[in-house]
């Protein structure tokens, strides 16, 4: 499973680093055919109405970001073609495409695998294929390429591999040009999805187990408040740096002056329970905007974080609240991508004309446009007397 | 001179809450006498220049003596030029303004941040010891963005955000900020008049 959130090995959030330039997400269910699109490089605001597939996007890259990287159980969910170009501190632009497809046969155990593939295919277990192509954009010089189970590195010849897996999950493998960035990118796509609650609140409690001699948090039970607790405690316990520096984005947004982390042993099985507290309350007992402006700090603040995808940062947030929130996200935007999906003025007016990607439904396709130079030119001539927010969201232009 | 022994009262509107935050700051340690504000945070620059009329009257009602409006002077997207400021603090002046309510039109060129780039301990503060005053803040482009970027580079990530400017107006030399930023000098001598300094 792909996590939202990961706790990984501290590494410096100074460089600017690679970024994702253009994605292109295909043969996704709901997008109705092949959707294209620039990021930019500090902000993307998707804006269109609902329905027109603004979730679908953000859902769509982190899946197909990480596809690569779960190549062994995850590309059934993903769009089975996706594309993007990467762009580097040196100037150049890496390219990269990958297509899942599933395993044919043409042997004469035909009939028979055919059984069999009808049977997996039931149980979602259909065994796939997968192809995937590395190149760097300027040159058309390809890095590496894996077609019909066979990786090619360069020039070199051949290598044969096991079916339906990529490079970048491949074990002792020497990584060609491009590799450790294109996989830095990927590996660095974090989403903070819109919440699915049911309303109840419990207190919550994360447990440790020893894990080659260091302790670990571990996940209760499933839910995003579990792994939120989860990651935090772990931060805690090995990324103390990261974990003040939360701590103080929070008192910084006002949410809570004191955070405490309060760890007790249970006298019967002997282990560790743990339980984070604001202001003297259990994060279990939150508030939804609290514990998703939460969600939003830890991932953003999340050293590997390169490309942060967040579904209407505004949902349950008190206008002042967001406002401040969007300021610390506008500054961590020096150095990781920024993604928003978002039907609120406020966040639209936090941007620039160029930030926005105007998502519309037409013929049951969705697709993604920038705002077109007449339209930059448009709301230069009207911002002396509206906002960017109003020529969105207001004007219909038919 | 506003009012006898009565706490003075002032009305501020500004584009968004971080810069009402940070203004009351800067008018208050201005005046150094207990002062009222009013605080009227826009959603950006149109909603200002949409709702500030309304609200001038508001003030007005309220019992309030002056009123301060303060409306960056942004950079034209197209070309990246700073807009006409004249053309600016005209199209602020037309706003009606209710008969006995001073007024004040406050134009920081770009950001507010701008006024940060004159105070060298500031600097100093943000970057950690990296980084350089100005003696022309104004001719910085993209000052809250240079702020950033100072910040990462002396902590290894951005620690600086615009909820600190209200922290750091509590520590900004005022009378170099004067001395550097026209548009600050303008707001120090309309608070001074205000509370008769």
């Amino acid at each position: 499973m792909m996590p939202d959130m990961i706790v990984d090995e501290e590494t410096s959030g100074r460089a600017e680093g690679p970024y994702l330039r253009k994605v292109m997400l295909g043969e996704f269910p709901g997008l109705g055919g092949d959707v294209e699109f620039t990021l930019g490089r500090r902000r993307t605001i998707l804006v269109g109405r609902n329905g027109a597939g603004k979730s679908l996007l953000v859902d769509g890259l982190w899946l197909g970001a990480w596809a690569p990287l779960r190549t062994t159980e995850s590309p059934r969910a993903a769009p089975q073609v996706f594309a993007c170009e990467v762009g580097t501190d040196d100037g150049s632009t890496i390219a990269y495409r990958y297509r899942v497809g599933a395993q044919e046969s043409d042997d004469a155990f035909d009939a028979e695998l055919g059984e069999v593939f009808d049977a997996l295919s039931e149980r979602g277990e259909l065994l796939q294929t997968w192809e995937e192509h590395c190149w760097e954009l300027a040159t058309d010089r390809t890095s590496w390429r894996i077609e019909g189970a066979q990786l090619f590195i360069g020039d070199a010849p051949a290598i044969k591999i096991a079916a339906g897996i990529g490079l970048l999950e491949l074990p002792d493998m020497p990584r060609p040009t491009h590799a450790a960035t294109l996989e830095r990118v990927l590996r660095g796509v974090r989403r903070v999805s819109t919440p699915d609650t049911d309303g109840a609140r419990d207190e919550v409690l994360v447990g440790s187990r020893l894990h080659r001699g260091h302790r670990r948090w571990v996940q209760p039970s499933p839910g995003r408040v579990n792994r939120l607790a989860t990651v935090l405690m772990n931060r805690w316990e090995q990324m103390r740096t990261h974990y003040d520096e939360f701590c103080a984005a929070v008192q910084d947004l006002r949410l809570a002056r004191d955070v405490t982390v309060n760890t007790y042993r249970d006298p019967r099985t002997r282990d560790d329970i743990a339980e984070l507290r604001f202001d003297g309350i259990n994060l279990g007992y939150l508030s939804e905007g609290t514990l998703r402006v939460l969600e939003i700090l830890v991932t953003l603040l999340q050293p590997s974080t390169r490309v942060l995808l967040i579904e209407e940062p505004e949902m349950a947030v008190h206008p002042g609240l967001l406002e401040r929130l969007l300021a610390v996200i506008d500054a961590h935007s020096l150095d990781r991508q920024i993604v928003v999906s978002t039907h609120s003025p406020q966040v639209v007016n936090w941007g620039h004309p160029e930030d926005l990607r105007l998502v519309e439904r037409d013929s049951n396709a969705t697709t993604v446009r920038p705002l077109a130079d007449e339209d930059v030119a448009s709301v230069v001539r009207h911002l002396q007397d509206f906002d960017l927010a109003d020529l969105v969201f207001r004007r219909e232009r038919t | 001179m506003v009012g006898g022994t009565r706490r003075p009262r002032i009305g501020l509107i500004a584009e968004d809450r971080t810069d009402c935050e940070t203004l009351v700051v800067l008018i208050r340690r201005v005046a150094e006498v207990q002062i009222g504000i009013d605080q009227y945070p826009a959603d950006g620059c149109g909603a200002l220049r949409r709702k500030a009329a309304k609200w001038l009257a508001l003030m007005a009602s309220d019992g309030c003596e002056a009123a301060i409006l303060v409306h960056d002077l942004d950079r034209d997207p197209n070309n990246h030029e700073l807009n006409d400021e004249g053309a600016l603090r005209r199209r602020l002046a037309d706003i009606a303004v209710p008969n006995g309510l001073r007024r004040l039109i406050c134009v920081p060129v770009e950001e507010l941040e701008a006024w940060f780039w004159s105070d060298p301990a500031l600097i100093e503060r943000v970057g950690r010891g990296r980084g350089k005053a100005s003696t022309s803040p104004h001719s910085i482009r993209q000052p809250k963005e240079q702020l950033q970027r100072l910040s990462a580079e002396a902590n290894g990530k951005p620690r600086y955000n615009t909820n600190h400017n209200a922290e750091l107006a509590r520590s900004l030399d005022l009378e170099r900020c004067a001395s550097r930023c026209p548009a600050f000098r303008e707001l120090r001598d309309f608070v001074r008049g205000l509370v008769g300094g």
